[in-house]
């Protein structure tokens, strides 16, 4: 029977494809069924596997017992009595007798049903302070049902990153190592109970260009690894043993996304040119280095803006100089030796950094404090091999290093003397690096805005990061659902901003580009274009749409659209006025 | 999929005083001991966790020691009393109260020690 799902839509798409449920220690089923033959076999297992477990138990509650008493001893004893039940025995013999379910199919189909059944009556008529020790009942079935399947997996075990067979990747929680491993071609989409829209998986499923939804609470109860399941990335929404109409209806809308990307491909070799000749050059955002190949995929011309944080994130330890080089070095190989490749240094919060929280305790503000380029100044070792890395492999192509959330100029003067250091290392040890490095900042923080004038003559390029650069304008958390409304590109205030730091770098040749989300939406495409933006990078799957845009626009046009926005009041005038705009120029991008 | 909890009403008897456990049980002479009809007791649950994961296998453990049947009410729902699985779908909490039912020759050995497990405040150091 049916069941659906609602979450957070994270990354647009639809798959149709088999449930490969991750337990938290990667334990999974691979086959639902067996053939008839393999019946006796698999009871066999089964009653080795749950004959393994009890035993463990029972020596559990021996060892802890006599470490802890009996009380704490006693958790064994229960596992054991629940391992132990003849009706769980028989009722698991049986499905693998009249179904031939394989040993771990009917083990998770009983612990899961049992769960589901638990759940549903008691968390009905409970009360709520008693919830949680519902669910700590039921998390003891749970973890006996991987107890199980982890004897039943013995010495198979296949790491995630061996999958052979297209599959739907369910789970509690992705952590960010986990989901970088998963490749497109055997990962159709993947679904969590947690997260949220800006969470880590969120933002992975971006980049891997998979249909994903998180923060679906509770679902893994409802569903066995060999289940078919619809994951849909668009509305949000995961269905379990979705029934032939619905399976019907999403095919459809499958195919549907199929022909429009076909059609966005054939806009790859087109080049991204104003109908009256001017290029407007675009590139892509990339947080992993496989995304280098989506960016050449969908027509960028290079990377604008290569986001390093994964490579620290849920890691035990900080990543080492070849770390850096590998990663770096993988992109400027696929972007070949003259496209440009943008790479941003270390933009993270102290709270990622365990050895920081213990000396500076937590800081009250994250966001205004210690993260970033601040950070980075702060741990110089951290700042410094991340910067050698990038040197060196500038060497193999067109690379050029930005530094993010520069406030001041004190502080960008800081990180160049930092990177010539950096550079007398390297000429000391007989490295080879990039003497003539192009290096760039982020425009961000308002106050860097403000004195663009003066950073344009202190670096290669300007990178305008809208996303933070409205926050910080407008001191409006987007995720912060009260003043969420606040946050709007085409605000009055971020317009002039953004109209100023393009003047600061057109009166010093500079280079300029945007590099925050507003880039990559049509509606804002005509605007960027007229306040003198001639780059955009914008997160490649979107690169076709920004193009085509781009090639029926005028900069004449664009020019006046963006004298006459910038003499509106107010971000809803703008807003609309834009959507009337998008009508005319492409019709059929406007909402 | 065996239904291990089922809901069915009650018997309406209700708060039957307990036998004694050292009273004798009269057996007719000719050796065919008396049928006796279910004990019941009314137990309040007092455990703070109420009849969590290590509370329920204390009572199912003591359960099994004896040959007659041992059901625990909830409300309308029932479950036998020496399966684990079906007292944790019972699902009871601090501060509820139970019936405990007991139907065979040796349940007036069991009355009173299985209540006791029920009533309990702790008790999850048992040994067995």
């Amino acid at each position: 029977m049916e069941i659906r799902h609602h979450g957070i839509a994270v990354s647009p798409g639809v798959a149709i494809g088999p449930a490969f449920v991750i337990h938290t220690e990667g334990v999974r089923i691979t086959h639902q069924t067996v053939t008839a033959e393999h019946v006796p076999g698999e009871i066999s297992r089964l009653h080795r596997a749950l004959e393994e477990a009890a035993t463990e138990a029972r020596e559990n509650r021996q060892r802890i017992t006599s470490l802890h008493g009996p009380a704490i001893g006693n958790i064994f004893a229960a596992q054991g009595s629940i391992l132990e039940d003849p009706g769980f025995r028989n009722q698991t013999e049986t499905l693998i007798r009249t179904q031939c379910y394989s040993a771990e199919y009917a083990v998770s189909r009983v612990m899961r049903e049992f769960v589901k059944r638990l759940e549903e009556s008691a968390l009905k008529s409970v009360a709520e302070q008693h919830k949680a020790e519902v669910r700590r009942r039921a998390k003891d079935f749970i973890d006996i049902e991987r107890q199980i399947l982890l004897l039943l997996q013995g010495e198979n075990s296949e790491p995630l990153g061996e999958l052979t067979t297209p599959v739907i990747i369910l789970a509690a929680d992705l952590m960010p190592s986990e989901t970088a491993d998963f490749s497109p071609r055997t990962v159709h989409a993947f679904a969590t109970e947690s997260g949220g829209a800006t969470s880590h998986t969120a933002i992975l499923a971006g980049a891997l260009e998979i249909p994903a939804v998180v923060g679906l609470s509770r679902f893994l109860a409802d569903v066995s690894g060999g289940d078919t399941v619809i994951v849909d990335g668009e509305e949000g929404i995961l269905i379990i043993d979705p029934d032939e109409a619905t399976i019907a209806r999403y095919e459809e809308k499958r195919a549907a996304e199929r022909s429009r990307a076909d059609r966005y491909d054939s806009l790859r070799d087109k080049t991204s040119t104003t109908s009256d000749g001017t290029p407007i050059r675009l590139l892509g955002n990339i947080e992993l280095s496989q995304e280098a190949a989506h960016c050449l995929e969908r027509g960028a011309e290079g990377v604008g803006l290569y986001r390093t944080e994964f490579l620290y994130l849920n890691k035990t330890s900080d990543p080492t100089e070849e770390e850096h080089f590998e990663a770096y070095r993988s992109v400027v190989q696929t972007l070949g030796p003259t496209r440009p490749v943008v790479i941003r240094t270390l933009d993270l919060g102290a709270d990622k950094f365990s050895s920081l929280t213990d000396t500076l305790g937590i800081e009250k503000n994250p966001f205004l404090g210690l993260r970033s380029v601040r950070l980075c100044l702060r741990k110089l070792d951290l700042f410094k091999t991340q910067l050698r890395a990038i040197l060196r492999v500038a060497t193999l192509g067109n690379v050029r290093v930005m530094f993010p959330m520069i406030s001041t100029v004190d502080e960008l003067r800081q990180c160049k003397a930092l990177l010539n250091e950096v550079k007398e290392d390297l000429e000391d040890e007989g490295i080879p690096f990039k003497r003539d490095l192009s290096v760039g900042t982020m425009i961000e923080v308002p106050s860097a805005a403000l004195v663009a004038d003066i950073l344009a003559r202190e670096v290669d390029f300007f990178s305008i990061g809208t996303n933070d650069l409205i926050q910080y304008t407008l001191a409006a958390d987007r995720n912060n659902e009260n003043v969420a409304h606040l946050y709007n590109p085409v605000d009055p205030a971020v317009l002039r901003l953004i109209k100023r730091v393009v003047e600061a770098a057109d009166k010093e040749q500079i280079e300029v580009n945007v590099c925050g989300e507003m880039s990559g939406e049509p509606l804002y495409a005509p605007l960027l274009v007229g306040l003198g933006l001639r780059q955009l990078s914008v997160t490649p799957r979107k690169v076709p749409e920004i193009k085509r845009v781009i090639r029926q626009l005028r900069v004449d046009e664009a020019k006046r659209l963006a004298d006459h926005a910038l003499n509106m009041d107010t971000a809803r005038h703008v807003g609309s006025y834009l959507r009337d705009q998008l009508r005319r120029i492409r019709p059929e991008a406007a909402d | 999929m065996t239904h291990r909890v089922t809901g069915s009403e009650p018997d309406p008897r209700d708060r039957v005083p307990p036998l004694n456990a050292s009273s004798a049980v009269a057996t007719p002479p000719s050796g065919v001991p008396a049928v006796n009809g279910p004990l019941r007791r009314t137990v309040r649950v007092v455990n703070p966790l109420g009849l969590h994961m290590r509370a329920a296998d204390r009572f199912v453990r003591a359960a099994k020691l004896y040959a007659c049947q041992v059901v625990v009410w909830h409300g309308d729902a029932r479950a036998d009393g020496k399966d684990l699985w079906a007292l944790i779908l019972l699902a009871v909490m601090p501060d509820t109260e139970v019936i405990l039912e007991l139907d065979g020759p040796d349940a007036p050995d069991a009355i009173e020690p299985l209540s006791e497990i029920l009533a309990a405040s702790g008790g999850e150091d048992y040994t067995n």
